[in-house]
């Protein structure tokens, strides 16, 4: 705690602990997960990210090319 | 600075903060008191964080003659108490009179100005020929950018909707010009007549808005029970300065907590959050921002160094790696590990802290203040937290309890304070 101070510090914002639903399903982990299990899942959400960004790339250079 | 945390589930909510207090010149004491009941007649507490002050009134004598002033009333939810706590303010004037509104808020303008010569200041190199004439061409620059960012802020606070630039510019025109004479003495820098232009409308963007960039403000925490309160609750209020009858506050209801059926159990953490945010996530505030920087820094930095080494390839690999959006990519990184924090470390806290009983409320409130002035006291870090821990629990049956207060006094010796307490 401050008394009244002269001049403002910038850049402060709070951090909130957010006990609500997280938006990615990951419903195998737990309080009990070891590292290895969770490196798992986050290697394999990645690879779907990925594929299903090669997978929109190629479409569109397909339909690209067949213009 | 402050450690100020609200543990709060069915049966009752226990809170706990510090006792440092940080002066302008950087000395610290450890006698403040930052929690104090706020109604005769129900559950109902308050904590500060941040400025000690209100334009030069100490919060705590504000408080105690808002309680006397309260007697044996009594408001239906935790809410009203806090409006009724806000309009306390208007009525008495904001406790200061019409020279200490405007020094109030000089200094705001003053926040505003130094933070904008200090970063113009940074643009330009040291030793520069006529230095003192690129850093005033670079304020120009820095001024305007901070009119567009708050500029660009829609989130007007209720008592400046309506209040025109026109108004705000009659009343400070006069006080105003002591500040721009203030920035030629100290730092010799010119401000012509379209810099102080610039200069006001700054102010006047920013004093307007809802913003999180400064700390000059106190937090007030509002929490406990109404008449009509079955289950707790927590409001937390960022006031800043009041002028012209006008206050500059809104209520941060990122911060809110109101337990439910459905929401059984909270953790609200004030001011010097990161020792207790680390505690409860697993991973520290800051470093989780370096996690997921080094992320993307990283599957960018290494398709950068496949593309260098197969530059000769025109063929799929360069292409497809080109295409890759690596925001998106950090995106389900960020989701993923969010996602494990809460599966692994938030959600099995909160499920316990909905069972815990009222000592262990207590406990854990004390425990997580404490954790943090241990972290200050045992490192390098300046110790903004510290002092003994005072906790209280509030809960519908048994209202207001002390657990831990510090006293200054020897209470044997002044029995009529227990006797008039409230």
């Amino acid at each position: 705690m401050n008394n009244q101070s002269p001049y403002m510090i910038y850049g402060n914002q709070e951090v909130k602990i957010v006990s609500s639903e997280h938006p990615v399903d990951i419903q195998d982990i737990n309080e009990l997960s070891t590292p290895g299990e969770i490196s798992k899942l986050v290697i394999s959400k990645l690879k779907e990210e990925i594929k299903r960004q090669l997978n929109n790339t190629i479409e569109e250079a397909h339909v690209v090319s067949s213009h | 600075m402050t450690a100020v945390v609200g543990i709060l589930n069915k049966k009752a909510v226990a809170i706990a903060a510090d006792s440092a207090v940080t002066l302008g010149s950087g000395k610290i004491f450890n006698k403040a008191n930052k929690i104090f009941a706020l109604s005769e007649n129900n559950p109902v507490g308050i904590m500060i964080h941040n400025n000690a002050d209100f334009m030069g009134t100490p919060w705590e004598t504000i408080i105690k003659i808002y309680r006397h002033k309260l007697g044996i009333n009594t408001f239906n939810t935790l809410e009203d108490y806090q409006k009724d706590f806000i309009s306390f303010l208007y009525k008495n004037n904001f406790f200061s009179d019409e020279k200490q509104q405007m020094d109030s808020l000089m200094s705001f303008c003053d926040g505003i100005i130094y933070h904008l010569i200090g970063k113009a200041d940074k643009e330009v190199a040291k030793g520069s020929n006529d230095r003192n004439v690129l850093v005033q061409e670079e304020l120009k620059i820095k001024i305007q950018e901070h009119i567009i960012l708050h500029g660009n802020n829609k989130d007007i606070l209720n008592d400046f909707k309506g209040y025109s630039y026109e108004e705000f510019d009659n009343y400070i025109d006069t006080e105003i010009q002591n500040n721009f004479q203030e920035i030629t003495k100290q730092f010799g820098l010119l401000v012509d007549e379209p810099t102080k232009k610039l200069f006001k409308k700054s102010f006047y963007n920013e004093l307007i808005v809802k913003e999180f960039y400064t700390n000059s403000y106190t937090g007030l925490v509002f929490t406990g029970f109404g008449e009509n309160d079955i289950f707790p609750s927590l409001v937390h209020v960022h006031i800043y300065l009041g002028f012209n009858n006008k206050l500059r506050y809104f209520i941060n209801t990122f911060k809110n907590s109101k337990i439910t059926h459905s929401s059984p159990s909270d953790v609200c953490t004030f001011a010097q959050s990161d020792v207790i945010f680390t505690i409860l996530t697993g991973v520290a505030p800051d470093l989780k921002e370096v996690y997921n920087q080094t992320f993307k820094d990283f599957v960018t930095e290494y398709d950068n160094v496949l593309l260098s080494n197969y530059n000769n390839d025109k063929g799929d690999l360069m292409f497809l790696l080109n295409n890759t959006d690596k925001d998106a990519l950090t995106k389900v990184f960020t989701e993923i590990m969010d996602g494990v924090i809460h599966n692994k470390y938030i959600s099995p806290l909160y499920e316990a802290v909905a069972g815990l009983s009222k000592e262990d409320l207590a406990e854990m409130a004390e425990s997580l203040i404490y954790s943090t002035y241990l972290q200050r006291r045992i490192t390098n870090a300046q110790e903004s937290v510290g002092g003994p821990v005072d906790v209280a629990i509030l809960s519908k049956g048994d209202g207001f309890i002390w657990i831990k207060r510090k006293q200054y006094f020897n209470s044997d010796l002044n029995p009529h304070f227990i006797k008039n307490y409230f």
